[in-house]
């Protein structure tokens, strides 16, 4: 009976965080990256145990325990799932593939709020009065604009056509205040009149809209400048249109090489809000 | 006393279990990244890259851009590029090109007046592992080879949570210059109204490319969709594309 009690003992120990399964396979799926191996160590050679800490004479007084902070629950911000449009403003594209994975969120702080410059309040096709600084565009949860009905082409939306990217407002409604990072390390392949390009080392085509213009030519005045970290920052929040007007707000998009089933591989505007909300957890918890 | 050692034990393994099960419970699956493959070039791709290699105009384009020293470091950097890379046949154009090489793709960027064209090829691709296996066409899927003209977009039902990828419609006006383009053998070739100009994308030498016409907006003079493909069309194998 006491072998018993001994096994059920070393198999409580034996659970991990992740469970308690017994199968080799399942272990190495949920437990975390082994560290590197060290060649000192022959395999099959098992570590030396580690001394157990001495256990304490008497239990301690819990009044004198120095109180331990429970550790920081994630970040977290309420956002519309992927593909998720508001009523009315179009069909969003199904796919959830994570096309950009490890991107840094393009802008360096938060808070930012992922919504409709068209179908949020100050656009043309507002649900009510407001203008753009209206606080409620200004306000969770992040909603995904990719497909939203627009006169673009675009071979990934269920319409055949509709917005190429994603619409992100700044923190507060104010132009040439917020810091616009680069998605990932590459160059700067061209500032037009309210485009940036971003071509990243992995081939993605990053594309940055209604910058502020004059500040982004000041920071890349000469090609050899153009070089740019993951992180980097590439300019501020505006709302340059060419001589149009539209609201202060960044438009992010991503092109690339897809290879989709059977199909010739070809370059497509991707769904971006999955790698936006991806991107947009780690900034909020300290690992952008 | 053993009953009870028992009784304890039991209760000690079903608590072990119960909370391992408990803490095995994992967040909703996160979305899955997409992963990069290479684009095999067939035998036809090969002798198209040839047939480009051996073609007079772009040996004599290659001649005169090797005179200007900006040009030649331009024609230097597209030879060791493992992309076959394309670029306009203007040397006019080709005098404000400036190269940017990566792993497996490029960027040729002109400057033609206050617009910006970017020619982006590719000899990689993303996939998503959501999308069906490779060699089962994914029923979404543009037509290949051959244009998009004159097939409407679909709103067919996509594959759940797969990636999909419909065929643009192509206006008849373009009809003549998606015609020529294939003739000179760009295939799949879709054009995109964009936020700022045209795109126009499509395959060559088993390659993917991409030719953004950044404009003073969308239909803007010198970015029409004709005036696009055609563009597209006459772009030349400056180097590149390995052995």
């Amino acid at each position: 009976m006491r072998r018993l009690a001994l096994a059920a003992l070393l198999l409580l120990t034996a659970c991990s965080p992740n469970g308690c399964s017994l199968d080799p396979a399942v272990a190495a799926k949920t437990d975390p990256p082994a560290p590197a191996t060290d060649p000192a160590s022959a395999p099959g050679e098992t570590e030396p145990a580690t001394t157990p800490e001495a256990e304490p004479d008497a239990a301690p007084d819990p009044a004198l325990e120095p109180e331990i902070p429970p550790p920081p629950e994630p970040a977290s911000w309420p956002y519309d799932p992927s593909g998720t449009l508001p009523s009315g403003s179009g069909t969003g594209a199904t796919d959830v593939t994570l096309w950009a994975a490890g991107m840094r969120f393009p802008m360096e702080a938060g808070p930012a709020y992922a919504n409709s410059q068209v179908y949020g309040y100050g656009g043309y096709l507002a649900p009510g009065p407001g203008g753009q600084c209206d606080a409620r565009n200004y306000a969770y949860p992040w909603r995904d604009n990719f497909c939203e009905t627009r006169s673009w082409t675009n071979g990934m939306c269920p319409a055949g056509r509709g917005h190429q990217g994603q619409d992100i407002r700044p923190a507060t409604c104010v132009k040439k205040v917020h810091w616009i990072a680069a998605a990932e390390r590459g160059r700067i392949t061209s500032i037009g009149s309210y485009t940036v390009t971003l071509l990243g080392d992995s081939g993605r085509i990053y594309r940055y809209l209604h910058m502020d213009m004059p500040g982004v030519n000041a920071l890349f005045p000469t090609m050899d400048s153009r070089n740019v970290e993951r992180g980097q920052r590439i300019g501020k929040v505006s709302a340059d249109f060419g001589g149009n007007a539209t609201t202060i707000h960044l438009h992010f998009e991503i092109k690339a090489p897809v290879s989709i089933g059977g199909a010739a591989a070809s370059v497509n505007f991707v769904p971006v809000y999955t790698s936006l909300v991806d991107s947009y957890g780690r900034l909020l918890n300290g690992a952008a | 006393m053993g009953l009870r050692t028992s009784a304890l034990a039991g209760t000690v393994i079903v608590a072990a279990v119960l909370a391992g099960v408990a803490t095995s419970q994992q967040a909703a699956p996160s979305p899955v990244a997409a992963t990069q493959i290479d684009l095999p070039r067939s035998r036809s791709d090969n002798a198209a890259l040839g047939q480009a290699r051996q073609d007079p105009l772009a040996a004599r384009l290659r001649g005169v851009l090797a005179q200007d020293p900006a040009s030649a470091r331009v024609l230097a950097v597209a030879d060791a590029s493992p992309v076959p890379v394309l670029g306009p046949a203007d040397p006019a154009l080709l005098r404000t090109a400036r190269i940017f090489t990566g792993d497996r793709h490029y960027m040729l960027v002109v400057q033609r007046g206050d617009d910006v064209i970017e020619i982006y090829g590719a000899t990689k691709a993303f996939q998503s592992p959501l999308s069906a296996p490779a060699g089962q066409p994914s029923p979404n899927a543009p037509p290949t080879p051959g244009p998009a003209a004159n097939r409407p977009a679909t709103a067919a039902a996509a594959p759940p949570q797969g990636p999909r990828v419909l065929a643009a419609r192509i206006p008849n006006t373009a009809a003549r210059a998606v015609a020529e383009a294939q003739a000179r053998g760009l295939t799949n070739i879709r054009t995109e109204r964009t936020e700022y100009g045209i795109d126009v994308t499509f395959n060559r030498f088993g390659a993917a490319y991409n030719v953004s016409f950044i404009c003073n907006g969308p239909g803007a003079a010198g970015c029409t969709e004709p005036e696009a493909v055609t563009f597209a069309a006459t772009l030349q194998l400056l180097g590149g594309g390995g052995t």
